[in-house]
């Protein structure tokens, strides 16, 4: 079989096929790039993961005026507070740091937050809790922490950090679930679209078919043309997708998101790249596999 | 009921033979066993001492290059002249260039067409049509041409012509196989006839004309 015949044979095959080779190549853009933005967005989840867990603490709040807790008599003594200090100490090296914020500290902080607000006149110092913050080695280690201090007296309650932000990532993965799933509906109604591309091709072309059997052509030199036809269209789809999700990292992921969302760390270029291999290897396997599957039906030799 | 039953035929190298009998008497059953289209459930097909049921699957298509087949609707492409057409039939099995310029003229000139090379199938008639077709069924130089009702669609000064064209393939040593029930064509070649009657050979004769005397049909 020669290059420059099924080559022509395969354009000619496109131009016959005009409107379903356009469906095709939509159909591919649209589902690989939903492929690509689940794969990207678990990148982003990893990487934001990786960021903030980085910089989580656990909280330790000591008991207040008001604090009900049963480890709690009244506004913690410095004796407590002493050995609280103790037992976190004894706890490295899953405790890595301990900082102290005193109830004048947290309220410092909160001015700043809450500069200009009237909130700021109904709080006074000791309404805030002064806290024991402690950075751990990891932080799923909260619970040996936790279990350490519930019990010890002047703790009125520890807070992890983690369990706000694995709520926030919890959404971000129902969302990623979501694309995936548009994704696998997209890819199998492309893989439905490819078979009926080829079976309408192969209608189309059984006269020609039928010579190339009758005077002895190779099976493979029969379905060639078939699937390089099947092949351009994915490819040209990928290349779509690809165009797409580049565009969306330059021009919505760092011209609008980064500079205005500084406390997230978004995905990286080599990240994004890295997904653009496997788009294409998705596009044209699918189609090949899709194709050659139906041409073993409908182009029995 | 099977197609074809109890078929006991030997057909020598060089033959011509006719294919003769009604619509769904097994004729076409027979040209697609020996093309390989369709295997025997019993019994041997042996083509140039080949068991055609052993071939393997990817080994047909060689297999076919040794036969030529020609067919009623001519199964020429509209789209392409005369010569791609010939040349169609050359390119799909990987012939190089200066090969199919080299070969297709003569394979033209072979069926009386080097003039119209440059021409639509549309442009032809229907035997200047079957022409063609012959022409492609001949560039591997099969050993063996099959023609299945190749004068069906054309009338009968123009199956003349085709009957000459058929002779002087089978006179370079070509086996031909011709399924038709065209009477006239028949019995002006007075050749080997074989008559099938509901899958069956009821008749093989030297040298026969389509109905025998006192035979209705």
């Amino acid at each position: 079989m020669r290059f420059s015949f099924v080559r022509s044979e395969v354009a000619n095959g496109l131009r016959r096929n005009f409107t379903m080779t356009v469906a095709l190549i939509v159909s591919v853009a649209v589902s690989l790039a939903l492929v690509g933005a689940a794969l990207l967005m678990r990148a982003q989840v990893d990487r934001m993961k990786g960021y903030w867990y980085d910089k989580i603490e656990v909280s330790i709040f000591l008991c207040g005026k008001t604090s009900v807790a049963f480890t709690c008599t009244g506004t913690v003594t410095a004796e407590q507070r002493a050995n609280i200090e103790t037992v976190l100490g004894s706890l490295a090296p899953t405790v890595q740091e301990i900082f102290y914020e005193s109830s004048q500290d947290a309220y410092g902080k909160f001015q700043e937050q809450f500069a200009g607000s009237a909130i700021l006149a109904n709080i006074s110092p000791d309404a805030l809790p002064e806290s024991f913050r402690v950075k751990l080695d990891d932080p799923a280690n909260f619970e040996k922490v936790a279990t350490a201090l519930q019990s010890v007296q002047g703790v009125e309650s520890i807070q992890d950090q983690r369990q706000l932000l694995d709520r926030f990532f919890q959404i971000l993965k129902g969302l990623q679930s979501f694309a995936i799933a548009i994704a696998a509906a997209m890819l199998f109604v492309t893989v439905l679209l490819v078979m009926n591309t080829i079976r309408v091709s192969a209608f189309a072309r059984r006269r020609e078919t039928s010579i190339m059997r009758s005077v002895g052509a190779s099976n493979i030199s029969i379905r060639l043309p078939f699937i390089l036809e099947a092949v351009v269209a994915s490819v040209i789809g990928s290349m779509l997708a690809t165009a797409g999700i580049l565009a969306t990292k330059y021009w919505v992921i760092d011209a609008r998101l980064a500079p205005n969302l500084t406390f997230i760390p978004f995905i990286t270029w080599s990240q994004v790249l890295a997904i653009v291999p496997v788009i294409f290897l998705a596009g044209v396997g699918i189609t090949v596999l899709a194709s050659s599957i139906t041409l073993r039906r409908y182009l029995r030799g | 009921m099977p197609a074809l039953a109890e078929i006991d035929l030997n057909i020598e190298q060089g033959d011509f033979v006719f294919l003769v009998g009604a619509s769904g008497s097994g004729k076409s059953t027979l040209l697609r066993l020996l093309l390989r289209e369709e295997t025997a459930t019993s019994g041997t097909v042996t083509v140039d001492g080949v068991n055609v049921a052993k071939i393997r699957h990817r080994d047909v298509p060689a297999y076919r290059r040794n036969m030529g087949i020609v067919f009623q609707d001519f199964r020429l492409l509209p789209g392409k002249t005369v010569f791609e057409n010939v040349a169609f039939g050359m390119e799909v099995i990987g012939k190089h260039k200066s090969e199919i310029a080299r070969k297709v003229p003569a394979l033209l000139e072979l069926v009386g067409l080097e003039e119209k090379s440059h021409r639509l199938p549309s442009e032809l008639s229907g035997g200047e049509q079957q022409r063609v077709a012959m022409a492609r069924a001949f560039v591997n130089q099969p050993k063996l041409l099959l023609a299945d009702e190749p004068t069906g669609n054309l009338d009968p000064a123009t199956s003349v012509g085709i009957m000459k064209l058929l002779d002087r393939i089978n006179r370079i040593g070509t086996t031909v196989i011709m399924a038709t029930h065209d009477v006239a064509t028949v019995d002006q070649m007075r050749k080997r006839i074989v008559q099938m009657e509901d899958g069956k050979i009821v008749r093989d004769q030297e040298r026969g004309m389509y109905g025998q005397s006192g035979q209705a049909l």
